[in-house]
């Protein structure tokens, strides 16, 4: 186990590693960003006094090894347009992005469950093959697009709820229901296969034997099993729900990482850009080392081995 | 994946999707109306079905005066365009590593492995994102990119059939008639992996003309004044309130190509078949 | 045969299958006596798990009892409600399946899934007397250091333990019917003995009766009471265990005898019955066996009249028209290997 987890961890910070260095030479690629910031009429000693400033002028093996050891240090230089260092103006929007990320996914999942569980203690063949109608429809739509109906519904036409912004719940409604669309096709999908699989394994059959009845069995025997796989795909699937969160946030003018970096992009604030898929990327890593602890807790083969 | 199959006549409906927005993309051009960059400022915003000045808008104007649908039909060329040669780069990626990394296992295994993982620490849009604001946003990169980073799927499926292929009696007799690598992995491997590729691409289609979109609203995909669905959704959201089929129609053309691809995807997977998802699930181990 | 424990008369189950409803038990009757343990022989396939499962009521959704009865302890249980059924199975009614590798919940710890049997019929029992009788299950079947083991997971166990685990559980409360389904096909051939050895056991400990499911004629041999042999659906003999090895009744009996393998050196190799079992949808006419049989080859009423079940000795019975010849021309042979 602990072999294990300290494999995992290297493998973690070899990730990371390899992101921001992936980054870092991907920025060197686009020229110089000193001629960027200036207006076209300055001059070569401006832009120079610039380069200094901002130590472009360096060799590129040097920059990337005082990158390394800046950002080691969480300094990936300052905000070309802000003046200020990149990273916190990162994290400050770092907890709406959980927040609207957390909100779907536990919303998304939750009503996957709740759909799948209803689906197997019925059985009903009907509810089944509705719910994987609206699983599919939903993986078809665009997050994007599915927001602003919701905008359109809910906002305009209806006027309940504010579509602009982070505020309060109702602030969050409907970017998190918009984003947690997807999660919940895809959970829909996976669970029910999942719980399918595993209704018809030996062990089922067991717990009915010793007196259990349906709803039991499926919640002490089947569920544990069946969200075994759930969560290394929940771990894998974490990229996709940044990546849409990313969408989403701009569609709402939600204000997290994602909008920041997509805004840096359209002002070239590389430094900004480069702490935003840092930060993003670290999520992801440090997320998907919790579910593979977590996926040690709740399967016993994996922990002891 | 999906357990049963969702039904005979929903699959029509799936066709029907698909194949009106195909004609659309298709035969539109060529009808003599069709003008996708023809600005009027005095027939801007006109609603579908609208007829001015002796022309009849079947989906209406933009705020530019553009006629809507060639419009839909020139975007969705470009988005196909795209999306078709991205699967194309992915998939021959996808399978090539896979295939390797199932065969050989040991090191390149890991090493192809490892960069799965890489590639999904960070997600599809963000690497875009990331290019784009580096080398400035242009079709031909975008399509690379969006090649470049889809093989995954691809990758962990043929890397999963090539890992039980190896240990089947066809390849293992062929091996013993003195069969090499090459041999066996052209003729034996690569014909059982295709079909399933194949399928897993027309899914793949869909998602990367949603990723694409995704990236055109937030204008870093297709560049104006060259239509794209995703920068028509965004240029058409200032006037939500008052005209919503701006945003709508190109919303609804994505959603006819995507599920109907999709659905047809579905309809020719076989039961029991190994899934993306599904792969990724047995992964860890 | 009136205090029979558990009575099953003419059981059909049938299968959805794709042109219509297919027979796998057919007709089938039989009876355990109060501590009797009847073995179920036949091959796989030919429905007697099946007819176990109908009397467990633990059928797939796509299997029903479509005729005939089952009593257990004098009242109709396939008709009963599914509470009635509940509190039977694991209560006086237990079962044991034949593979403990995935018949055992691989994420609950063994206690817990052995005191799951307990709770499920007497929710009430406090947590240490819980845990008391579990390890007492584990020691009585058998399982050294049960504190320990009580805390393990499956994949901590061998197979040879687990299914020990499997009839701890089985036994949790004191059941008057015990249904061993293969229970030792899984197993290594060393385990098996020891397995049967602690499945005796625990009969006589709890006065319980067993039905023994299985392939292998040798293994019931020992220690079944009765044996009916079934083939494709049907019972084609049944017998008390020494009758149906010294006079099998049926050539389909004889073929099993026939393959067991013996120490003796005149019989030293291996016969084994020619053909396949037919498929359920697709019977032949007649006697199902007729197509591998070589007593009923050519003789018309074997390919044109069903046989029924009919007395040919005493408790004994096979379904065979020409019964007395399978019997005459078999040579006597010991009971037990």
């Amino acid at each position: 186990m602990t072999r294990y987890l300290a494999r995992r961890l290297v493998q973690a910070a070899l990730t990371v590693f390899g992101v921001v260095t992936a980054v870092f030479f991907l920025v060197e690629l686009s020229g110089d960003p000193a001629a960027l910031l200036l207006p076209t009429e300055a001059s070569p000693e401006d832009l120079a006094r610039l380069r200094e400033s901002l130590g472009l002028d360096e060799p590129l093996l040097v920059r990337y090894l005082a990158f390394l050891g800046n950002a080691v240090q969480g300094d990936f230089g300052d905000s070309f347009r802000q003046r200020v260092p990149a990273l916190p103006l990162v994290l400050e929007r770092l907890p709406a992005t959980i927040e609207l990320a957390l909100s779907a996914f536990l919303l998304g999942i939750g009503m996957a469950f709740a759909a799948s569980l209803a689906v197997r203690l019925t059985r009903s063949e009907r509810l089944r093959t509705g719910l994987l109608w609206v699983a599919f429809t939903f993986q078809a739509i665009p997050t994007f697009f599915f927001g602003l109906i919701l905008i359109l519904v809910f906002s305009v036409w209806l006027g309940w709820l504010p579509s602009l912004g982070r505020g309060g719940l109702d602030h969050l409604i409907l970017p998190a229901f918009s984003l947690a669309t997807f999660e919940l096709a895809l959970y829909l999908r996976l669970l029910n296969s999942a719980f399918l699989q595993e209704q018809s394994q030996d062990y089922v059959r067991t717990a009915y034997a010793k007196g259990g009845g349906r709803a039991y069995v499926l919640v002490r025997h089947v569920l544990p099993n069946a969200l075994l796989p759930i969560v290394t795909i929940a771990g894998i699937n974490l990229g996709v729900l940044l990546g849409g969160a990313i969408v989403t946030e701009t569609v709402f003018s939600w204000p997290g990482v994602g909008r920041l970096i997509v805004q840096s992009v359209s002002q070239r604030d590389y430094p900004v850009i480069l702490a935003g898929v840092f930060v993003i990327s670290l999520v992801f890593v440090v997320i998907n080392l919790l579910v593979d602890l977590l996926y040690a807790v709740l399967d016993p083969r994996v922990r002891y081995s | 994946m999906m357990p049963a199959p969702l039904g005979s006549w929903s699959m029509s409906f799936a066709a029907l999707m698909l194949g009106t927005i195909l004609a659309v993309i298709v035969v539109v051009p060529f009808l003599p109306f069709y003008d996708p960059f023809e600005q009027d400022i005095m027939s801007g915003l006109l609603r579908p079905g609208t007829e001015q000045d002796g022309r009849f808008y079947v989906l209406g104007t933009d705020f530019l005066g553009r006629d809507m649908l060639s419009r839909i039909a020139l975007a969705g060329r470009v988005s196909l365009m795209i999306a078709l040669s991205a699967v194309a780069i992915s998939l021959v990626i996808g399978v090539l590593l896979g295939l390797l990394a199932g065969w050989f296992r040991g090191p390149v295994e890991n090493l192809v492995m490892g960069l799965a993982d890489l590639q999904l620490a960070v997600p599809r849009i963000l690497v875009v994102i990331a290019v784009t604001a580096v080398l400035g946003p242009d079709l031909i990169t975008l399509t690379i990119l969006l090649g470049l980073t889809s093989w995954v799927s691809y990758g962990r499926v043929a890397r999963a059939m090539a890992l039980s292929l190896r240990e089947r009696e066809f390849v293992l007799s062929a091996t013993t008639q003195g069969a090499g690598t090459g041999w066996n992995l052209r003729r034996h491997v690569l014909p059982n992996v295709m079909p399933q590729m194949l399928i897993l691409s027309s899914y793949e289609l869909g998602q990367i003309i949603v990723i694409e979109a995704a990236l055109s609203y937030l204008g870093l995909g297709v560049q104006p004044p060259v239509p794209s669905w995703g920068l028509m959704i965004s240029e058409g959201q200032q006037f939500l309130e008052v005209e919503p089929y701006l945003s709508l129609l190109p919303g609804l053309a994505i959603f006819m190509l995507v599920a109907g691809a999709q659905f047809l995807s579905q309809r020719f997977t076989p039961e029991g078949a190994p899934d993306a998802d599904l792969a990724a699930m047995r992964r860890r181990r | 045969m009136s205090a029979s424990l558990l009575s099953v008369r003419d059981l059909v189950v049938e299968f959805d299958g794709p042109h219509g409803p297919v027979r796998v038990v057919d007709e089938v009757s039989f009876d355990v006596g109060a501590r009797e343990v009847l073995g179920i022989v036949g091959e796989s396939g030919s429905g007697k798990s099946v007819s176990l499962l109908a009397v467990m009521g633990l059928l797939p959704a796509s299997a029903r009892v479509a005729a005939g009865e089952i009593r257990f302890d004098g009242q109709r249980i396939d008709d009963a409600p599914e509470a009635r059924m509940r509190a039977l199975r694991g209560g006086a009614i237990s079962m044991i399946f034949q593979d403990p590798m995935t018949s055992l919940n691989p994420v609950l710890r063994i206690g817990t899934q052995i005191g799951e049997a307990i709770r499920l019929h007497a929710p009430q029992t406090p947590k240490a007397e819980l845990r008391e009788r579990v390890e007492a299950l584990l020691a009585s079947v058998g399982v050294p250091d049960p504190a320990t083991r009580a805390r393990q997971f499956p994949h901590e166990f061998s197979g040879g333990m687990r299914q020990r685990a499997m009839i701890a559980m089985a036994i949790a409360n004191g059941p008057k019917l015990l249904i061993a389904d293969e229970p030792t096909t899984a197993l290594d051939v060393t385990i098996q003995a020891q397995v049967m050895d602690v499945l005796e056991g625990v009969c006589q400990d709890n006065h319980a009766s067993m039905i023994l499911v299985t392939h292998d004629l040798g293994l019931v041999a020992e220690t079944a009471d009765r044996i009916a042999v079934m083939y494709s659906g049907r019972i084609a003999e049944t017998a008390p265990t020494d009758a149906l090895f010294a006079r099998p009744s049926h050539p389909y009996t004889r073929g099993l005898l026939d393959s067991l393998p013996t120490l003796d050196a005149e019989h030293d190799e291996l016969r084994s019955i020619p053909g396949q079992p037919p498929d359920m949808a697709a019977r032949p006419p007649g006697c199902a066996f007729h197509p591998r049989c070589t007593l009923g080859q050519g003789r018309p009423a074997c390919s044109s009249e069903r046989p029924d079940l009919r007395t040919v000795g005493i408790r004994h019975a096979a379904a065979c028209h020409y019964a007395e010849e399978a019997a005459g021309d078999a040579p006597p042979r010991e009971a037990a290997q």
